[in-house]
């Protein structure tokens, strides 16, 4: 394929009828419907992926998962695509978009956070949104593996935030990323907590469900170490949260924990990696000033679109999804067949 | 007695036994201190004693509750279920809402088989005491048994939180994740649990079980016999242990478990089965026969099907397919489709691709044909020059909407072969990336080995001698599949005084030759330690009887390991077939290898190590050149035989031969009728 055909062939992104409504974009993204179609496509892919834990500096061992690209056209560039918070490399939206880009000819590395996916078992202590140096490390580790060929790093919601924060601290940590792309990124994650307390209570009830499947399995696989009942016993974001960053973490309370990962402000000041934020402005989650407040660098981009709801963008009733072939037309011009 | 009771608690059973047995002098039929004692005595592991102790407790005061379940716990420990049974009956008439006895009386309804009534009997217990942890966890893995897997997973998280340091609540929880699909998470639970419970072997056991699924079978190995040092002695041990030595290739260890399971009469007529199945596989004919006589297996048809594959083993042609013709309708599905695929392929070996055609016909009209049975059919009809037939039935194939990863990369690797004899290269081409499906072949490693330490090897030679003790020297093979490796090995094994060591017990040799060798340790093998293994190994696997005068060790050894082999066997003769580079990629594409690049790496790699060892060790090397083969493979072969002092014969020609057919090989340049990028 040709790339100039590529950038041709991407339409503008707009929704029609129920699609333009922000929730059911956010909803339909992750929901049971889009998952057997998701899950079907890639079974071929998943066929492929090769299992891989990569060990970090510090002793972290993260699960993630690699693949070949087996198109005639390989483009001889590595995407690494991290996922959101409770979410983990079978995610729909980081699935699908792994199974693109494989068509594409890009070969993909969809990395794992701690204690997301199947990966509760390989570390002692708990997730949480401040463990970046792990991250690092580890994408780092993926580029130096690839040798001198383009690196891309692609994150979805929280793991946009993650995709900032590393395209923000590669070069201090010695390794430079071809480009990175965030999409739907947490940006002042209090306000995040407030939308998500504030908004519809779906959100907030999907969140808590995958929070607490994921820390009961943490309980059981250390239950000499973790004492959860008091945390199972909360029934808000905010509350398990806090009570998550008094017992588990060093942070003195809550908003020096959420500050902690925020990208707002000048944290993006002097960001060297080229990165590009696309987002929506009808995020129920992520409110749209946060991006507004972001400051004007030469390296970061923002695509803000009117509609597209939290990591949706789901172009019509089959499905299928127009951030894909956008990702696909980011990062063809950058690689070589 | 609260003393005796606090000493038991804290392992000091004796101390406490003397207690009671004080109090007893004042009051010889208190049923509390019998009862006491009694465990007293359970715990220093005297059971008759606990027993005595217990009934004599239970026969001062049948209403003494703690005695009646105590007799039955270990009633039920020993396999006296009913009286155990007995007893907790009494301990529920005596106190309906006593959790333990009921959880107890429970377990035995599972254990005959009532599944249904021992769950209600669990959830009766736990609504007189939702914490009693046993009956938790109990019910947790029953209810896995019955695949309500979500509410299994509630109970057994629910006990961990109560007792998280108790083992059988984590091996509970290990048994629902593993239902759950996740081995990972199910392993750290067996782990967490024999850290509780060190001496305990059901974790190990459990463990072993779950590597031994996951086709990890040194770690499965090493997890049951960490199970049979703690004490695990049943029959599915040794069974599990025979497994794994097998997928191992220590076909002498496997043989000898299988020995054990198999050695008395009532031995499972399965089990009877598998052990000859092993023994055809391992090359083992003649306990293979025995086995198969053994009554117990005389009227099954799997054991005609064992006595064909047997047959055909041993180059019996005739008596094979005469055998698997007759279980082509047996009423055993699984049997006649194997039966037909021994048949089809003696026919095709025989060139008679119609007849081989025929005999898997009512398997290939089936809609749901076995995957393997279509693959057949295609090589046939390839055979038979009807390149549309073969493609058209992988391509149907291919369209299965339930095609797993594996078989749909093998079937495009069949595609791949078929096209690519078509001459459609073009589209051959487009199915090679989806074809990587076989696990690479890596001799040595991209990085090779610790310069400093190899280079300390080299030098060692210069003091070597070639020793003549009188014993043979092996014969070794290097390179890579696509060098014309297997090609020298199945002609040098066509030779009738050739003694070729089956590659399927080299994992058994590697370890007589103790390798793989460490660089740090070529320097320091002295003469004597050369000798001890050579004469092990030659012991066991060396024994030349005329006319075999020559022995082929067909195993594939790295440089490194070439290196200690050339201490081991001074002025041995290394075979090194070796071919170029673009002729290697296209032979590896075609045979559906999956990470090239790391396979040339490494080859590279040990190409440059083998350079250095072969300017320094004393080390007949004959380089062959697959190029030289393809001109003149008469000529090459006959260079080589001479060079052996073997009397080059036709057998060998056509073993090469049908090698070079059977794994694919094509001419050198072949590579040319494609265009790869990269």
């Amino acid at each position: 394929m040709n790339p100039d055909s590529r950038v041709d062939e991407l339409r503008p992104f707009a929704p029609r009828g129920l699609l333009g409504n922000a929730h059911v974009q956010s909803l339909l993204t992750s929901g049971p419907w889009r998952r057997r179609r998701v899950q079907r496509q890639a079974a071929a892919y998943l066929g492929r992926s090769q299992r891989e834990l990569v060990e970090t500096g510090d002793g972290t061992r993260l699960l993630g998962f690699r693949n070949s690209s087996p198109s005639a056209e390989r483009r001889e560039a590595l995407v690494i695509l991290l996922h959101g918070w409770e979410g983990s490399s079978e995610s729909n939206y980081l699935l699908s978009t792994a199974v693109a880009l494989d068509s594409a000819g890009f070969d993909t590395f969809r990395l794992n956070m701690r204690d997301h996916g199947t990966s509760h078992h390989l570390n002692l202590e708990l997730f949480h949104s401040c463990r970046l140096d792990e991250v690092l490390d580890a994408v780092g580790r993926l580029r130096q593996s690839y040798g001198e060929r383009p690196v891309f790093l692609v994150g979805f919601s929280l793991g946009g935030n993650f995709t900032l924060r590393v395209a923000r601290q590669a070069p201090a940590h010695g390794f430079e990323l071809t480009r990175a792309v965030a999409v739907s990124p947490v940006i002042r994650p209090r306000h995040v907590l407030d939308a998500l307390e504030g908004g519809l209570s779906v959100y907030q009830t999907y969140f808590v469900r995958k929070w607490r499947r994921s820390l009961r399995i943490k309980q059981a696989l250390f239950p000499e170490h973790f004492d959860l009942d008091a945390w199972f016993r909360i029934k808000t974001l905010r509350g398990q949260t806090d009570w998550l960053v008094e017992h588990h973490t060093k942070f003195p309370n809550l908003h020096s924990y959420l500050e902690g990962y925020s990208v707002a402000d000048d944290y993006l000041a002097g960001l060297d990696t080229s990165t590009l934020i696309i987002t929506a402005a009808d995020d129920p989650i992520i409110p749209a000033r946060d991006f507004h407040e972001l400051p004007s660098e030469p390296a970061l981009a923002l695509d803000l679109l009117p509609r597209g709801g939290h990591c949706g963008f789901i172009e019509n009733w089959r499905m299928d999804s127009w951030i894909e072939q956008r990702l696909i037309k980011e990062l063809w011009p950058l690689t070589k067949p | 007695m609260q003393q005796a009771r606090s000493l038991l608690s804290a392992g000091r059973a004796a101390e406490a036994a003397d207690l009671c047995l004080q109090g007893l002098r004042d009051a010889p039929a208190d049923p509390a201190l019998l009862t006491l004692l009694g465990r007293c005595d359970e715990a220093r592991g005297d059971f008759e004693g606990a027993l005595s102790r217990l009934e004599s407790a239970v026969a001062e005061n049948p209403e003494y509750l703690v005695a009646q379940f105590h007799l039955g716990r270990l009633l039920a420990a020993v396999g006296r279920m009913e009286e155990a049974r007995t007893c907790f009956d009494h301990c529920l008439a005596l106190d309906p809402n006593h959790a333990p006895a009921r959880t107890l009386s429970a377990r035995l309804d599972a254990l005959a088989g009532n599944r249904d009534q021992a769950i209600a009997g669990l959830r009766t217990a736990l609504r007189a005491d939702a914490r009693h942890v046993p009956a938790l966890s109990t019910l947790a893995e029953l209810l896995v048994e019955a695949g309500q897997l979500d509410e299994a997973n509630e109970l057994a998280s629910r006990a961990l939180r109560i007792n998280p340091s108790l083992s059988t609540a984590q091996m509970s929880m290990a048994r629902v994740l593993l239902a759950q699909g996740h081995p990972a998470f199910a392993e750290q639970c067996l782990r967490n649990a024999s850290e509780s419970a060190p001496q305990d072997p059901a974790p190990y056991f459990l463990l072993a079980q779950l590597k031994g699924q996951q086709g990890q079978f040194e770690q499965a190995l090493a997890a049951f016999d960490a199970a049979r040092q703690r004490g695990h002695a049943g029959p599915e041990l040794l069974l599990g242990r025979a497994r794994c030595l097998r997928s191992l290739g220590r076909h002498e260890q496997a043989r000898e478990q299988y020995e054990a399971l198999v050695s008395h009469a009532e031995a499972a007529p399965a089990l009877i089965l598998e052990a000859a199945e092993f023994c055809i596989e391992a090359d083992l004919p003649g306990p293979a026969r025995v086995l198969l006589a053994r009554p117990a297996v005389r009227q099954l048809p799997t054991r005609i099907l064992l006595l064909a594959q047997l047959a055909e083993r041993e180059g019996d042609v005739d008596q094979a397919r005469q055998l698997a013709e007759t279980l082509h309708d047996s009423e055993a599905v699984g049997v006649a489709t194997a039966a037909r695929r021994l048949s089809a392929r003696l026919a095709l070996l025989a060139d008679d691709g119609k007849q081989a055609l025929d005999v898997l016909a009512p398997l290939l009209e089936q809609a749901d044909c076995p995957v393997p049975v279509v693959w057949l059919g295609a090589e046939i009809r390839q055979s038979l020059e009807d390149h549309e037939g073969a493609v058209a039935s992988l391509e149907q194939l291919l369209a299965r909407p339930n095609l797993g990863p594996p078989e749909k990369a093998r079937t495009h690797s069949r595609l791949v072969t078929v096209l690519d004899r078509a001459e459609r290269y073009q589209e051959a081409s487009k199915h090679m990336r989806a074809a990587e499906w076989r696990a690479p072949v890596v001799v040595g490693s991209a990085h090779g080995p610790d310069a400093e330490a190899w280079q300390k090897s080299l030098d060692g030679f210069a003091q070597v001698t070639v020793a003549n003790d009188g014993r043979p020297q092996p014969i070794f093979v290097t390179g890579l599949p696509g060098t014309g490796r297997e090609l020298w090995l199945a002609a040098l094994a066509a030779s009738g005084q050739v003694l070729s060591l089956p590659r399927s017990g080299f994992a058994e040799r590697r370890r007589l030759l103790e390798i793989p060798s460490d660089p740090a340790r070529v320097a320091t093998l002295d003469e004597a330690g050369a000798r001890m293994i050579r004469r092990r190994y030659l012991r066991a696997h060396g024994r030349l009887e005329a006319p075999r005068s020559v022995l082929l060790e067909s195993g594939l050894v790295s440089a490194i390991d070439l290196a200690w082999l050339a201490r081991v066997f001074p002025g041995a003769t290394v075979l090194a077939p070796t071919a170029e580079e673009a002729d290697l990629r296209m032979h590896w594409r075609l045979a559906g290898y999956r990470d090239q690049g790391q396979m040339l790496s490494a080859w590279q790699s040990e190409q440059a190590l083998l350079e250095d060892l072969r300017a320094i060790a004393p080390i007949d090397w004959q380089v062959l050149p697959l190029g030289d083969l393809y001109q003149d493979p008469g000529g090459a072969l006959a260079a080589v035989a001479g060079h052996l002092g073997l009397q080059p014969d036709a057998n060998m020609l056509s073993a090469m031969d049908r090698a070079r057919i059977e794994l694919g090989y094509r001419a050198p340049g072949h590579w040319q009728h494609y265009r790869f990028e990269g």
